[in-house]
């Protein structure tokens, strides 16, 4: 990485340029980035009553092969690479010596001699080694942000600002696929491109009137105006069917008719703004605002709306007479509404076009429409968000100990989300005010500097963060709201009325009638497959997120240490679960010989053709069976009532029980993959020493500092063991980070620095 | 200085005043889509809106079928497993929603019908026919599934313009959508006959049509041949039982007037046209051929059958496993798993012809064939006494069911089965002579005409083969009874209602939960 600034200043004015360059190389085998940074700023003042500042920054972008998330390989059961395999085979085996992709078994090949006939191999690790290393995928994009701001001084008191800005990304994607067989079996390879231009024109103007109408009281009034306008477009084309030339990048090379769609978006809104502003004393302020937005993603019939908000602060120790302990004291407090409208065509209801292309000799093409079920809604409501806040900021004695706390509770009514409706009624959801949300939440920091003798000095503190979700009614008199059904009812996530949103459901264990569990034919618990008798299991909001920070200082050297926690907030990381199916995890390897608990036992058919497990000491089985060492014996009743006697092997135990799907399809307990996320990690260490100034100032510097870090180092505690805990997210949305068990590789990093100012 | 200030404040201004109440207007539709269609564009796109589960497709097969009603009917087959009756939640969910958002279309389709000027309306009544007919056909398959379903006042939230909360759809009872469909299915065969389609409307027509290419001919034969199957269904009914002899009886003695399906150049077909455009069935192969998942072996019964009778049709719907090169060997569904698994490790069962059916790029979405029609004719005679037209009618039966697969064969462009010996007429004629299969030589009529459908609906028709075996019970398959699942311990007798019912549509949904069990019979299920 490079960084290099330049600046100038005159009476007048002032630029700087700095222009900075990055090259990473990915953590994902054959994934690189490079990236370049324009930025200049300046400043121009035109006589005494204008300025004009000027900033445009420039970003380009060159991304090679963009990294798998680990969730891709792991969330899939031939991508699993097992204990005793070796990623360095898959390197020399995914091509053959031709350069096409490895072949298995006795299949079509010029390489026969090649081709992979043992089984145990993983064809989707195969196929992601093949996609990293013989595919490519450039990915360029040009970002340009610039913005012109104008400051006028009409007459004394008013002013008038005015501010126009754009940001126009465009992005560029070529595909190259290699041929995976020779022309001669058949067709292969892919080459194509697609390009995405995101343009966002924003301008604003207000005008600004500023008075002391006594003495004591300011008085300031702002009016104005803001416009956005966002167009993008999206285009694709690409070979379809093949490449006709082997390896020949190009359009030409097509074997069909080329693949190609597009489409287009435009958003637009404005607002009108309004402000009054009071300043007594520069102790107590009081702020009233007024806002009319207009937005297109709403019907043109209803897409203006206003909202009011009051800010108030009051600096107590500056009004009242405090106690001497207390350096300073705010108080703040703010209630306001907030507009939120649905996202770009949501609203509206129009039909599907297509075309079936031609279907009868001498016909010509079928044109079609069709109504989507994903319905929209032309009456649709914004989003009103109403929330009051309270903050409470101090520093006490002697400014070594502040504290922050600050409390929020928001009212989200008529809140926009599609309903999920029968289909039997035509639509599968229908874009609604789905109903009343309540967040609440409360923050606080606190900073201590606990020991300052002489030059040492300890500084500690933390930061503690809760909020809490609920629905409190839903406008269609429903009593929950389900968000996910996962893996057809292997488990759901919901939100009840009344109670905290997003509550992991899973099927129980069948009980009978004298509450033991039901133990199957074959060894495992019977499942109820009513999802309307789903358990929950926990809620995947966590209680509370935070850090927790301590600082030592002896003269030039300083010690910073940072933990990271999270408490509570369960995840149900499928793939995670999905390996222990497989033998992959040290859970799986319980039972599996008498040293790791396994029960002894042998196989007898029973009439009706299912096998059963008999406990034996034996050698042997009373008719001469194999006795295995790896049985479980599950606690509970036989369907018929009587105690359960049936021993299972591990193997077929977990592979039953960690499996993929709801009780329809097998055995898998879902249940048993939702776990609590709490960890506590060690997010940062970091070693520092000032050199000394006289040093510093020999090189021409202000100042030098040389630290060494370690970054994202170990976890002091984590509840789920085989993953990074933090590493679950897959979108912005929390529903949807729920069930992924990890994003790309995460990593450990240990640096050195050395930082001069001059 | 002011003079610089002036030219961007007006800049400024020039821009942010564009804003203007058109500008919002114009940006709130999804530039993609329309506001308005035609009759003819919305009945193409309902006409298309189900062809995924006529046209063999992957996700039919691989995840609403293989498991499902492939096994129910010994077509196939299988490993036994626990939990192998159990409903595969997501394929019963996808079908049922496959349904209503086929339903949805037709709502669509009836609204803009119902716009047109009355003379339009007059003039583009074919279209109303058509729609119709084919809305029956696929609806029945729906009924069939569960029993009782929201019909009748579903999909209202096209016409309600997305109120939803007056459009939570109430169940009809399975009686009362079949004698609206058998009324309706009425009604349309005689007006087929006295209509006048306007030679303009029926150019469009004639292209917009992606079942019958606008020949009315065939919506005549499709319409009367539907009512023959849906009477059939419902014949055993003590309350439908005489309208289901009287109407058929009318139906087959006027033949003129009420033209069936004799021959497969009638067969009701969505016909694979190009392998670019319109429909193609390039998705069965990974349906039922995915490597582990089973799903195109042969069962034990139907191979067997087909052993003993030397049926002509058993080399182009079936091949030999690798593990037992000439020779056809189903899978035995009463043995021990562990026993299936070795010999379907070992390729020793035989599989359904993969260059006939799975790998075939042109097979076609089958909705009706003539085959199963004369079966349907069989059964109405030999109830009705009359031997004679009885044995004809299934004899004919085979003989269409035999050409059908040689002509689908003809069609295929792979070879991995290797080629096939045509058949002859003398064959097809040895073989219904021959003594298991001969009408004369065998005591129940019943079992060879349910026979022979079973073998030619196969896994090619399912739904329909699934409804006809509950029907008749025949032929007789004994199944594995999977003991560890108390409540689907056999194949049930319907498929419950999907989950999005119970969930989102509870109060109409809590009118048949009794009713809701896999062992719920169907009211035409009396056997």
């Amino acid at each position: 990485m490079y960084n290099v600034a330049v600046s100038s200043s005159s009476e007048n004015s002032n630029t700087r340029l700095s222009i900075t360059r990055s090259e990473n190389e990915g953590i994902s085998m054959g994934s690189q980035e490079n990236k370049n940074n324009f930025n200049l700023t300046s400043h121009h003042q035109f006589g005494k009553k204008v300025s004009v500042d000027v900033n445009v920054n420039y970003i380009n972008n060159h991304i090679i092969n963009r990294p798998y998330s680990i969730d891709r390989m792991i969330n899939n059961f031939t991508g699993m690479i097992g204990p005793f395999d070796n990623g360095n085979w898959y390197l020399k085996k995914y091509q053959t010596s031709l350069g096409y992709h490895a072949v298995y078994g006795t299949n079509q090949s010029l390489t026969p001699n090649e081709n992979i006939t043992n089984s145990g191999y993983r064809s989707d690790i195969m196929d992601f080694v093949w996609n990293v290393k013989a595919n490519r995928e450039d990915e360029y994009s040009d970002r340009i942000i610039a913005n012109i701001t104008t400051n006028y001084e009409i007459v004394k008191n008013l002013k008038l600002r005015s501010r126009f800005a754009t940001d126009v990304t465009s992005r560029k994607i070529e595909d190259r696929n290699r041929n995976t067989v020779p022309l001669l079996f058949g067709n292969s390879g892919s080459f194509g491109f697609s390009s995405y231009r995101d343009n966002i024109f924003y301008g604003d103007l207000l005008l600004t009137y500023n008075k002391k109408i006594m003495p004591d009281l300011d008085f300031t009034v702002m009016g104005g105006y803001t416009a956005k306008e966002d167009k993008t477009s999206n285009e694709s084309v690409s070979t379809n069917g093949g490449l006709s030339t082997e390896n020949r990048f190009d359009l030409s090379s097509t074997v069909n008719v080329l693949n190609a769609s597009g489409s287009l978006g435009e958003l637009v809104s404005d607002a009108l703004i309004g402000t009054i502003n009071f300043n007594y004393k520069d102790y107590l302020f009081l702020e009233g605002n007024v806002r009319r937005d207009r937005y297109s993603t709403m019907s043109p019939n209803n897409n203006t709306f206003a909202y009011p908000s009051l800010n108030s602060s009051f600096v107590f120790s500056e009004a009242l007479h405090m106690p001497g302990f207390i350096n300073y004291g705010k108080l703040r407090g703010s209630w306001g509404i907030v507009g939120n409208y649905p996202d770009q065509y949501n609203a509206n209801i129009a039909y599907n076009q297509g075309t079936l292309g031609v279907t009868q000799k001498g016909g010509s093409s079928v044109l079609y429409t069709t109504l989507p079920t994903t319905m929209g809604n032309d009456g649709i409501r914004p989003e009103k968000k109403h929330e009051i806040e309270f903050g409470l900021e101090t520093r006490m004695f002697n400014n070594r100990v502040s504290l922050d706390v600050s409390y929020y509770n928001a009212q989200l009514r008529d809140q926009i989300l599609p309903l999920t409706t029968p289909i039997s009624m035509g639509a599968s959801s229908v874009l609604t005010n789905i109903g009343t949300l309540r967040n609440s939440g409360l923050e606080i920091g606190l900073n201590i500097t606990a020991v300052k003798a002489g030059e040492f000095k300890w500084q500690t503190g933390i930061n503690w963060a809760m909020n809490h979700n609920k629905i409190e009614k839903l406008t269609n008199g429903q009593n929950m709201l389900q968000h996910v059904d996962y893996d057809g009812s292997a488990a759901q996530l919901r939100s009840y009325v009344g109670q905290p949103m997003g509550d992991l459901y899973a099927p129980p264990v069948l009980k009978d009638a004298t509450g033991q569990p039901i133990v199957g034919s074959d060894g495992c618990y019977q499942l109820e497959t009513d999802p309307a008798k789903m358990k929950r299991v926990g809620n995947v909001m966590p209680i509370a997120i935070g850090g927790f920070f301590n600082t030592f200082t002896y003269k030039s050297f300083t010690l910073d240490a940072m933990i990271d926690f999270r408490i509570g907030g369960y995840i149900m990381p499928t793939g995670i679960n999905w390996l222990t199916s497989r033998g992959l995890t040290k859970e799986s390897l319980n039972h599996m010989d008498k040293a790791h608990g396994g029960l002894s036992y042998y196989i007898k058919v029973t009439p009706d053709g299912a096998n059963s497990g008999i406990a034996t000491n034996g050698i042997t089985g009373p008719h001469g069976e194999t006795v295995f060492n790896d049985g479980i014996l599950l606690p509970g009743n036989a369907p018929d009532g009587s105690k359960n006697t049936n021993i299972v092997g591990q193997a077929y135990y977990y592979d039953n029980v960690y499996n993929w799907g709801g009780p329809q399809y097998g055995g898998s307990r879902y249940e048993l993959f939702m776990k609590k996320n709490t960890y506590y990690k060690m997010r940062d260490i970091t070693f520092g020493y000032d050199l000394p100034k006289g040093f510093a100032n020999k090189i021409g510097a202000s100042k030098l500092r040389f630290s060494v870090y370690g970054r994202n180092l170990f976890y002091i505690y984590r509840n789920i063991k085989n993953i990074d805990g933090e590493a679950t997210v897959a979108g912005s949305r929390w529903i949807q980070n729920v069930n992924n068990a990890g994003e790309n590789p995460t990593t450990r990093t240990f640096g050195a620095m050395l930082r001069a100012s001059f | 200085m002011k003079k610089i200030f002036i030219i961007l404040a007006v800049a400024v201004f020039g821009i942010l005043s564009s804003c203007k109440k058109s500008e919002f207007a114009a940006a709130y539709p999804d530039p993609s889509k329309i506001a308005t269609t035609t009759v003819e564009k919305q009945f193409a796109g309902f006409m298309q809106s189900n062809a995924a589960y006529i046209v063999p497709s992957y996700w039919n097969y691989f995840v609403d079928l293989r498991t499902s009603l492939l096994n129910y009917t010994q077509v196939i087959g299988w490993i036994n497993g626990s939990g192998q009756y159990v409903a595969p939640a997501s394929g019963n969910s996808d079908v049922w929603s496959n349904y209503y958002s086929f339903l949805a279309q037709y709502r669509a389709f009836q609204q803009v019908f119902a716009a047109q000027s009355q003379a339009d309306q007059t003039l583009k009544r074919i279209y109303m026919i058509a729609a119709t007919i084919y809305f029956y056909d696929y609806t029945e398959r729906s009924v069939d599934l569960h029993g009782d379903i929201p019909w009748s006042k579903a999909g209202m939230i096209i016409p309600n313009g997305g109120n939803y909360g007056v459009s939570y759809a109430p169940y009809d009872k399975a009686t009362d959508i079949y004698t609206t469909m058998l009324d309706g299915l009425k009604g349309f065969s005689d007006e087929l006959n006295s209509i006048n389609v306007d030679a303009g409307v029926q150019t469009l027509f004639h292209n917009q049509d992606i079942v019958n290419y606008g020949s009315m001919s065939l919506w005549k034969k499709y319409c009367n041949s539907l009512r023959l199957r849906m009477l059939t269904r419902v014949s055993g009914v003590s309350a439908l039982s005489s309208r289901a002899s009287s109407e058929m009886g009318a139906i087959l003695g006027n033949a003129s007037s009420y033209p069936i399906l004799t021959t497969n150049s009638d067969n009701i077909l969505i016909n694979v046209y190009s392998q670019t455009s319109g429909f193609n069935s390039q998705g069965w192969q990974s349906g039922l051929e995915s490597a582990g998942w089973g799903g195109n072996y042969a069962g034990k019964t139907m191979i067997d059958h087909m052993n003993a009778n030397k049926d002509p049709r058993e080399r182009v719907m079936f091949e030999p496993g690798v593990g037992s090169p000439g020779i056809y060997i189903g899978v035995d569904p009463l043995a021990n798993s562990s026993v299936q698994t070795t010999m379907v490790n070992a390729g020793i069962n035989a599989l359904y012809n993969r260059s006939t059916l799975t790998r075939n790029w042109w097979f076609p979405g089958i909705l009706l064939t003539a085959a199963e029609v004369q079966f349907y004719v069989a059964e109405y005679y030999q109830k009705a006494g009359n031997s004679v037209a009885a044995q004809a009618a299934y004899e004919n039966g085979i003989t269409q069911s035999v050409n059908f697969f040689y002509s689908v064969r003809a069609l295929s462009q792979d070879n991995t089965s290797g080629s096939v010996t045509p058949t002859t007429p003398a064959e097809i004629a040895i073989y219904i002579a021959s003594s298991g299969i001969s009408w004369t030589a065998n005591a129940s009529k019943l079992q060879l005409i349910a026979t022979q459908k079973w073998i030619h609906l196969n896994i090619c028709e399912p739904y329909e083969g699934w409804a006809e075996y509950r029907r008749l019970k025949l032929p007789a398959l004994s199944f594995w009874a999977d003991t560890s699942k108390p409540n689907n311990s056999l194949p049930p007798a319907r498929w419950i209602y999907p989950a999005d019912e119970e969930a989102n549509n509870a109060a109409n949904y809590a009118t048949v939960s009794a009713q809701d069990t896999p062992g719920t019979k169907l009211f035409w299920d009396v056997n």
